[in-house]
């Protein structure tokens, strides 16, 4: 009996663990309710930005201020080697002003970024 | 009092079987969480949009500005403003694809209109949409 309720332990553990994870990867915001592109390429993103209601940018579940985004952004740009290859993901609130997603996008640019990926969300 | 006396030959005895069961559990949970915070991009349907600015070339492309008027959200293109989906997305398709789409967003109109502008050049074949920041 001992094995089996070590196995069963642990799968219990991973399903716990796993299903946690899942949730709190992803900035819990709601999204543009578009279709968004069939042929876009799955590609890594490199650094996902998510933009909130009030405006406020939060990378890997924090705050970060635009001077903080500056420096992630350069890192991601150095680890992906190069600007070309770096093709970040902008995940807005639908209900937030454009005037903040215009100041990330301004950032990236600045950081030499062309090509940027907005995130939508398909009708429920 | 009697000692039991172990002899000198007795080795003692190591059980594995828990400690291959601790080592998979943990390799198991570092397999899983260093994918997990990667994969986020890959949750989403996304846009493809390039970024820029209004530096002037020789080709010209489609222009549809993004700005409010009164209490609700337009769409210009030209001296023609569109309130709707439908409209913006017949007028967009009368037009020449080639030299692509210019998206201008103004501050006070919600992320939700500028990516219904977006997906309607798309949607109406226009290969390159530039998100342009209005100032």
């Amino acid at each position: 009996m001992t094995p089996m309720i070590d196995i069963v332990f642990q799968l219990l553990i991973f399903f716990l663990v796993t299903s946690q994870m899942a949730e709190q990867t992803r900035t819990e915001l709601d999204l543009p309710r578009e279709k968004g592109e069939e042929s876009v390429e799955q590609a890594q993103a490199g650094i996902t930005i998510n933009v909130r209601p009030d405006g406020s940018v939060v990378v890997s579940d924090k705050v970060v201020s635009f001077e903080a985004l500056d420096a992630l952004v350069d890192d991601a740009i150095k680890h992906s080697g190069g600007v070309d290859k770096l093709k970040p993901i902008v995940r807005a609130d639908r209900k937030c002003d454009s005037a903040k997603l215009n100041e990330v996008f301004t950032h990236l640019s600045s950081r030499g970024l062309t090509s940027i990926r907005l995130a939508t969300e398909r009708s429920k | 009092m009697r000692f039991r006396r172990g002899g000198a030959d007795r080795k003692p005895e190591l059980n594995l079987a828990s400690m291959i069961d601790a080592t998979f559990l943990l390799l198991s949970y570092f397999i899983f969480t260093t994918g997990a915070g990667s994969n986020e991009s890959k949750l989403t349907p996304n846009l493809r949009v390039q970024q820029g600015t209004d530096v002037k070339d020789d080709l010209e492309p489609q222009v549809v500005e993004v700005l409010r008027s009164g209490d609700h959200v337009v769409f210009r293109l030209g001296a023609t403003e569109y309130t709707t989906r439908d409209a913006l997305s017949g007028a967009l398709k009368g037009l020449s694809h080639e030299k692509g789409l210019f998206v201008r967003v103004y501050g006070g109109v919600d992320v939700g209109s500028a990516a219904t502008a977006i997906q309607v050049g798309r949607d109406a074949g226009f290969e390159a949409v530039t998100y342009v920041p209005a100032k």
